[in-house]
């Protein structure tokens, strides 16, 4: 048996001192860790600072609020801070009502949106904003109370920015410049909607969202750079959804789009494009990213460093209990041993970190190259004016559109005008036209038509040939009369 | 139609003067034109409008002057034409006589006058036999009539019989 000295002893007590702190710190870290995760899905709930006592309860039993949750109070002055210089909040009332519970989720689960008695912003436009802050997995709840109708939702983002002051996802990567561009993209989209509304197309609001987030997504996708391409990026999608784009805003969204691109956003989890499911009453949207492989690869590269010095940990750990265990080797020995050990250790961790750096996620085949089943496009409408008569194409020129636009009609296509049953080829130009279109094909499925009554005048303008013939001929039989009805050598009559 | 009636009593003082130059002029025949100038010897009177004429015997029986002063309508008897000269009708009477005249003029009614089947009526004119050789009708027009002159008048009448004989 080895006869133990005093300077090994001292070793012995240092080797078990280093051993506990080291032992202490993965604990804490480990601790830290799993509170920053906690924190990571903890809610924040904001609350627009109208809300009586009673609303404000009401809304987080919607929110389904718990003593976790952080509560935190929106003002009408916050969105207008927001909004300084994108939109003129004047003519607004000052208040806040629209209130927000987002809750963040890991990266790569994209967004889960969904509204509660919010009349303008639809879950589509709060899904584009977040895409563009930088927010691209969390799940957000918008509602205002039920008694207050008419909310807008601008004070809702606005508490979704001011939520991410404070409490930051770790999936998320925002910054002011991004909000910033957020909220101009949602305030254009908003005006553009609501000028198609004023034009006659249904869902104005919801149509405008669907052009702008599609053409997002390609200009994402392809990684279109520059004005014109961003132009026809926008075309394409407005061919594609049968939607125009007011001329008095289409200018601003190609700018922005183009500003936007130009930001050299990392769209991370959308960075592959995007799927968008959305409930049939519209107030729900679930916006998954098809960049959720490259996500879950830089997560798991991630996972593999962690073990890998979890792995170097325990190694050293290891070495070092067997070497206070048996305490049979000399103080230099064992003080040699821990030291090789920490060194192979060391080593080892070393290289499983260079594994985690080689496992770069740009190594990972990208998921657009899996065959996904497309989804199936749904039918949509498109309203406006036929532009000429109807053959095997229907011209119809869309409110707010110069250019008239040719439908593939479909073989069992319904048709009504003014309520009635009719055919396509009873339709004529000038007549207001309500299309359902198949999403996939383009073909007119339904047609219901009316035909703007036609005033007294303009139904005269159509006689012109007949007022005008009604008018001359008097005057022709009068002027011939007149000539003729002196003659200058008469007889007298007689009796 | 020369009978007398009605106290109309147009006023015609104070008309144009006669044109030397019309005055000198003398047509062949007489030529009543549709608006010619009517004139007394001593002034313009008013215009002719209308020509009545007998069918049956193709003579004139009367012209209608649209008075210059009133715009009234009247008769009067183609025997008060002296002359005519180019478009103008010269009466052989002055204008007090003239208003005195019509003063006793039937009243001019329009719808006791009727439309003249002027081809057929023309066609019969060689047949024709005037009583008052100086109105009858030697040509017309859709705006004119035509009867002979004074001296006109005693050719055509020295021309009857050898015309006479001929149809014999």
């Amino acid at each position: 048996m080895l006869k133990r000295s005093f300077p090994s002893r001292w070793l012995q007590r240092q080797s078990a001192r280093a051993l506990s702190i080291l032992i202490l710190a993965v604990v804490l870290t480990s601790s830290l860790t799993i509170s920053s995760l906690a924190a990571e899905h903890t809610r924040i709930i904001t609350i627009g600072e109208t809300n009586s006592e009673a609303q404000k309860q009401e809304l987080l039993n919607v929110f389904g609020a718990d003593d976790g949750d952080k509560i935190i109070t929106v003002t009408f002055a916050d969105t207008v801070e927001a909004m300084d210089g994108i939109f003129d909040m004047s003519s607004f009332q000052p208040v806040a009502f629209s209130s927000t519970a987002l809750t963040c989720r890991d990266l790569g689960e994209g967004l889960d949106v969904t509204t509660n008695n919010i009349q303008l912003v639809t879950p589509g436009l709060y899904a584009m904003a977040l895409v563009t802050a930088g927010i691209g997995d969390a799940e957000l709840v918008v509602a205002a109370p039920a008694a207050i109708s008419g909310v807008e939702g601008m004070t809702a983002l606005t508490g979704v920015f001011r939520t991410w002051d404070l409490a930051p996802c770790e999936s998320g990567n925002t910054s002011r410049a991004r909000q910033r561009l957020a909220l101009e993209e949602l305030t254009l989209t908003v005006q553009i909607g609501t000028a198609l509304s004023y034009s006659g197309v249904p869902n104005g609001v919801q149509r405008a969202t669907d052009v702008v987030l599609q053409t997002q997504k390609t200009i994402v996708t392809d990684q279109l750079q520059g004005s014109k391409a961003i132009s026809r990026a926008l075309a394409a999608t407005e061919r594609e959804l049968g939607v125009s784009v007011p001329a008095a805003q289409r200018d601003q969204l190609v700018t922005l789009l183009t500003r936007l691109a130009e930001q050299d956003i990392n769209w991370s989890t959308f960075a592959a494009g995007w799927t968008i499911e959305t409930n049939p009453a519209n107030t729900r949207i679930t916006m998954r990213g098809e960049g959720i492989a490259i996500r879950q690869a830089q997560q798991t590269a991630t996972a593999m460093a962690a073990n890998q010095t979890a792995t170097a940990q325990a190694e050293l750990t290891a070495t070092a209990e067997a070497d206070a265990a048996q305490l049979t080797a000399t103080a230099e020995a064992a003080a040699a041993l821990t030291a090789t050990a920490a060194a192979r250790a060391t080593d080892e961790a070393a290289a499983a970190l260079t594994a985690t750096a080689d496992a770069r996620p740009t190594e990972t085949p990208r998921p657009t190259e899996t065959p996904t089943p497309a989804p199936t496009a749904a039918p949509y409408g498109v309203t406006g004016e036929i532009a000429g008569s109807p053959s095997e194409l229907l011209s119809v020129t869309s409110a707010g559109s110069a250019e008239p636009v040719q439908y593939p009609i479909a073989a069992r296509v319904s048709a009504t005008l003014d309520g009635q049953p009719a055919q396509v080829r009873d339709l004529r130009r000038g007549d207001h036209v309500e299309l359902t279109l198949d999403g996939t094909t383009k073909e007119v499925l339904s047609v219901m038509a009316s035909r703007p009554s036609v005033g007294m005048w303009e139904r005269l303008a159509g006689l012109w040939w007949l007022i005008t013939a009604g008018l001359l001929l008097p005057t022709a039989v009068w002027a011939r009369r007149a000539r003729a009805e002196e003659p200058f050598i008469v007889r007298e009559l007689r009796g | 139609m020369h009978a007398v009636s009605g106290s109309r009593t147009p006023n015609l003082s104070g008309g144009p003067t006669v044109p030397a130059e019309r005055m000198l002029r003398r047509d062949r025949d007489i030529r009543f034109e549709r608006g010619s100038p009517v004139y007394a010897t001593d002034g313009r009177v008013g215009v002719v409008r209308q020509v009545v004429i007998d069918e049956n015997a193709l003579e004139v029986v009367a012209l209608v002057i649209e008075l210059e002063s009133t715009g009234q309508r009247v008769f009067i008897s183609p025997d008060l034409v002296d002359k005519t000269g180019g478009s103008a009708v010269f009466l052989a009477i002055t204008r007090q006589h003239f208003q005195e005249l019509v003063a006793q003029s039937p009243a001019y009614r329009r719808d006791r006058l009727g439309k003249v089947n002027l081809k057929a009526a023309l066609r019969k004119r060689l047949d024709a036999r005037s009583g008052r050789p100086r109105r009858a009708i030697i040509e017309a027009g859709r705006d004119f009539v035509e009867t002979p002159s004074v001296a006109r008048t005693a050719e055509r009448l020295a021309a009857v019989p050898s015309v006479a004989e001929g149809a014999a």
